[in-house]
């Protein structure tokens, strides 16, 4: 059996960038193309994976060399089709499929639906409130949180978002999420602003990704862990931006 | 810390990890495995917390997220960034990075450096904990294949 291996490579390529915005950390990504290659008898594999670019070239038994570069666009966590991704992976490495079939596999697997709104809003409802009791608000401070995190997915799940700058977009999301939660201390619903803000701002806040830059940094991918690092700080203060703009134009209630 | 209190945050740590599991699409029988995590690490982090600094007790914590999430990852046969990640999310410095920007946004020096402070703390710990320990495991790996050609 003969192999394309600029078919092969575009469909390994395929899986790793399905992975990589499916939240798995960059040096599994590389790993992943890494295997995948060499199990189809490649000379040599030169990956290379940051967050917002993947270069692999391969040098083939016969000299020759073919290349690929995509660029990756951040999608959020799907930790399900991250789980099949993985799977692949392996089948891949391990039964040496042909490309059709890793192309099929592939397929089916991004064909999968995202997850449904009801999932989404119930998921930030969950967060929020429960990060606004565990800081220390009261039941009602948690429902209000609860209640902001309506707003909060709604305004992540609307469409005009991929077209504005992100950083802008959470700055935004930050200041209406203040208006609300100072709206609704002023209504009776929950009575500490700070523990509401903080359950919602939970949402958002790239607490998680700061931790994910350490570790990538720790693991040498130091390109990786230092644009994650920026663009955590830079998300952090345009937040903290947006509910300060909220809080200073409308007092803290009460 | 008083019992109660105790109880109150595991519980809405619990639920708070629940949240982040049901957005991040961890399904079926993984979903309550991956809060659990939640839970059980910051229960640990109040336990080793207790008398060690911010940085030792978050790496300890972070230790203890990524041996759980390496564990259930074998039993679940699945990635172990599944577990780990719900696992160390009470734990992550979201919040004092909040409040950190949200004083350097008002000349506050003074007061956001505390926060800056458990921010780097808690981040570097956390991720020398979870690097440790999936080191260690690869590293057995590594040696049990060796062993069983």
């Amino acid at each position: 059996m003969t192999i394309s291996y600029p078919e092969l490579l575009h469909a390994v390529l395929d899986i790793g960038e399905a992975m990589q915005n499916s939240g798995a950390e960059v040096s599994r990504v590389e790993d992943s193309i890494n295997r995948m290659c060499y199990a189809y008898g490649v000379r040599r594999v030169n990956s290379f994976t940051i967050t917002s670019n993947t270069v692999v070239t391969l040098e083939l038994a016969d000299g020759s060399v073919v290349t690929e570069t995509r660029r990756v666009h951040p999608g959020t966590a799907d930790f399900a089709r991250l789980d099949r991704l993985n799977d692949l992976s392996r089948y891949v490495c391990t039964h040496r499929p042909p490309v059709a079939e890793i192309r099929a596999r592939y397929g089916a697997i991004a064909a999968q639906r995202p997850p449904s709104r009801l999932r989404t809003y119930l998921g930030g409802v969950l967060t929020a409130a429960g990060f606004a009791a565990f800081f220390g608000g009261s039941l009602p401070d948690a429902l209000a949180a609860g209640l902001l995190a309506l707003l909060i997915e709604t305004l992540m799940l609307l469409p005009i978002r991929r077209q504005l700058n992100p950083l802008f977009y959470l700055t935004v999301t930050a200041f209406l999420t203040g208006l609300g939660g100072i709206a609704l201390v002023r209504l009776g619903v929950g009575r500490h602003l700070d523990f509401i803000l903080i359950g919602c701002i939970m949402l958002t806040i790239p607490g998680l990704a700061i931790t994910n830059a350490a570790r990538d940094l720790l693991s040498g991918d130091t390109f990786s862990g230092l644009s994650r690092l920026c663009e955590s700080l830079l998300q952090a203060a345009g937040i903290a931006c947006g509910c300060a703009a909220a809080i200073s134009l409308l007092g803290r209630g009460l | 810390m008083a019992l109660r209190d105790l109880l109150w945050q595991l519980a809405t740590a619990f639920v708070g990890s629940l949240g982040f599991s049901i957005l991040f699409h961890i399904r079926g029988g993984k979903l309550p495995v991956a809060a659990l995590g939640g839970l059980l690490c910051w229960g640990f982090y109040l336990l080793v917390g207790r008398t060690l600094p911010v940085l030792v007790a978050s790496l300890l914590a972070g230790c203890f997220a990524a041996a759980y999430g390496e564990l259930m990852a074998r039993l679940f046969r699945a990635p172990a960034t599944l577990f780990v990640t719900p696992a160390v999310i009470p734990l992550v410095p979201g919040g004092s990075l909040y409040n950190f920007m949200y004083r350097v946004l008002s000349g506050d020096a003074a007061g956001a450096a505390p926060y800056g402070y458990e921010t780097v703390n808690v981040a570097l710990g956390v991720a020398i904990g979870i690097a440790v320990v999936t080191s260690l495991c690869n590293l057995l790996t590594l040696l049990h294949r060796r062993r069983t050609p």
